[in-house]
């Protein structure tokens, strides 16, 4: 039985041990050759004193060996922590401490350019690099042989695998623990629905600390298929990318529509016929209808799916896209439940919406996180006992997004309920952006609007008051931006006010700064 | 145009106090995602007037600042 993520991953193994499970184009790895690797990590991290539990901390770019790492944390019954190594230090240092790992997965010259020896302190016995030659800053890659093997430790279902960390309000971006039940929920449905089998190659374009990479490698992990990973270097570039996914012949696509969008526009998609590619789903961001039909007609031979994806609960509704599409439909549903799981709306007045009218989507089920790390208030808002009943313990997710219920019971989306916005399929909450903008010196105060972008979701637009004599140039804030956050949150133009319009509550008027932000554009 | 172009990247897309010699590798940088290459694309094309055909936008194409030098170069003069 299996109820342990890696346990569904060994299933496939035994069952394929001589398939290329993972490759990052230079070093494939077959399914006993993951095993081999995994069970190598795992052996290491509980010589090195690993407690059920422990967090560990993941700061690589992705490779074959950074997937045999995810696998072997998991065997010796910790939990790992994807961290973006292209964000600002800063960052990287906040989370992997927020986390409180106790082991962390790097890179030689990442671990030192990001000075993770002396913001965290760890012995270097509890650093994992994954080069080949390393110093004596950790444990190298070639070292593993000399730890043995050693059985997976025991763990429940409940326990967590991984956590992801999302743009929090704040200004600190806060930690989704996600347990093996949670995680194997998701990836099993996938898997059965997309008739995922050992003949597939599954890309891999979502960075590891993006959840939809979880569909990418275990979709592909517990089906015996191969999963590719895309170089990060090579991701950005269209026409690259169009090759790439053709000489290898991807047989199952997953990744934000502004992907699918760049590659369309950019990527001279008439060169090939992607016969393999018989599978293209989509999350993250609303996908225009006006660019969607011209991406079908690209990858002729792929069905598509419209996967809705809050990182508190997963995937937990979707809709595949009819081929041709209607031409009436203009916006593109969320679709209805996935297994197991149950949705519903929930009215203004706390009542369920039936058919036609508009509600926050709730969300019950086996897929619902276990909380943020370490806020049980925050996890309190997020997650409640169902409303419609307290019969017995229900907890329900509150996904913080407005939907109308359709016809056939599934759901339109319609926006948040608050600040957060989508750029890219990421995550980004304005309130994060402004905490920035106001820990410079020269600002007084500021405020961010999103304006809507059918290729990228929304472009970030920032109104500055400057402190009095402070001279500010909208160069020297983005800089100032770019060393606090992600690169995609950094606002696209910066706008100096004298003052910023406000209600006659004394909030900032929103609506009407993105009014007049839009019309200077 | 390159020391426009060295310029745009340290002050612009690198963080900090971070700086590249023209020959570095940005693709080992990180610098290079879908938004620095749609910032490196936009101020190419706003600096020069040129527009890239989408078949340039190539790793190679923009592995380093000469190299992005390199491809101007080749546009201008055809």
């Amino acid at each position: 039985m299996s109820f342990l993520l890696w346990q569904s991953v060994r299933t496939a193994a035994e069952a394929n041990p001589d398939r290329l499970a993972v490759t990052d184009g230079s070093s494939p790895l077959t399914y006993a050759e993951l095993e081999e690797a995994s069970s190598a990590v795992c052996a290491y991290l509980l010589a090195a004193g690993l407690e059920p539990g422990d967090r560990v901390g993941i700061v690589a770019p992705k490779s074959s060996r950074c997937v045999a790492s995810l696998l072997g944390v998991l065997k010796a019954g910790g939990c790992y922590v994807p961290v973006d190594p292209r964000a600002p230090a800063a960052r990287v240092q906040f989370i992997l401490r927020n986390a409180d790992v106790r082991f962390v997965v790097s890179e030689d010259r990442l671990f030192t350019a990001l000075d993770l020896s002396s913001s965290l302190g760890h012995p270097s016995e509890r650093i994992l690099l994954l080069d080949d030659g390393v110093g004596d800053q950790g444990t190298g890659w070639s070292d593993l042989s000399s730890f043995g093997a050693a059985s997976p430790a025991s763990r429940r279902e409940f326990d967590p695998t991984y956590i992801v960390y999302a743009s929090g309000s704040t200004g600190e971006p806060k930690g989704v623990v996600i347990s093996h039940r949670n995680a194997l929920t998701f990836v099993d449905w996938a898997r059965t629905t997309f008739h995922i089998s050992n003949e597939d190659r599954l890309s891999n374009h979502a960075p590891f600390h993006f959840d939809l990479s979880v569909l990418d490698l275990y979709g592909a992990l517990t089906a015996g298929a191969s999963v590719h990973l895309v170089p990060d270097s090579s991701a950005p570039f269209p026409s690259t990318l169009a090759q790439w996914i053709d000489e290898t012949g991807i047989s199952v696509w997953y990744s934000v529509p502004s992907a699918l969008i760049r590659l369309l526009k950019k990527g001279d998609l008439g060169r090939f016929e992607f016969e393999q590619l018989r599978c293209i789903l989509f999350a993250g961001e609303v996908f225009p209808v006006k660019h969607l039909r011209p991406v079908m007609e690209a990858f002729p031979h792929a069905s598509f799916h419209n996967l809705y994806e809050p990182t508190e609960a997963n995937v937990c509704t979707f809709y595949s896209v009819p081929r041709p599409i209607p031409p009436e439909m203009e916006s593109l549903p969320i679709g209805r439940s996935c297994a197991n799981i149950e949705t519903f709306a929930l009215s203004e007045d706390g009542g369920k919406c039936d058919e036609g009218e508009v509600g926050e989507l709730l969300v019950r089920g086996p897929c619902v996180m276990q909380g943020y790390w370490g806020l049980p208030e925050r996890t309190q808002q997020s997650i409640m006992q169902n409303p419609l009943h307290d019969d017995y313990l229900d907890p329900v997710y509150r996904t913080g997004d407005r939907v109308s219920v359709l016809p056939d019971g599934g759901y339109s989306f319609l926006g948040r309920t608050d600040h957060m916005v989508k750029v890219r399929g990421y995550r980004v909450e304005l309130g994060e952006i402004e905490v920035a903008l106001n820990a410079h010196a020269g600002v007084r105060e500021a405020a961010v609007v999103a304006l809507p972008d059918d290729e990228v979701g929304a472009t970030l637009h920032a109104a500055v008051v400057p402190a009095e004599d402070s001279k500010l140039d909208s160069e020297s804030i983005k800089k100032h931006c770019l060393n606090r956050l992600l690169r995609y949150a950094v606002p696209e133009t910066v706008t100096f006010i004298s003052e910023l319009p406000r209600t006659s509550t004394g909030k900032i008027d929103r609506v009407t700064l993105g009014k007049s932000m839009s019309s200077d554009l | 145009m390159k020391e426009d172009l060295q310029k745009f990247v340290n002050g612009s897309l690198l963080r900090g106090s971070e700086q590249v010699d023209s020959n570095e590798s940005l693709l080992e940088r990180g610098v290079i995602d879908s938004v620095g290459l749609m910032q490196l694309i936009e101020f190419i094309e706003d600096r020069t007037g040129l527009r890239i055909p989408d078949q340039l936008l190539v790793p190679e194409n923009f592995r380093s600042v000469d190299a992005m030098d390199e491809m101007i170069q080749n546009l201008r003069n055809p």
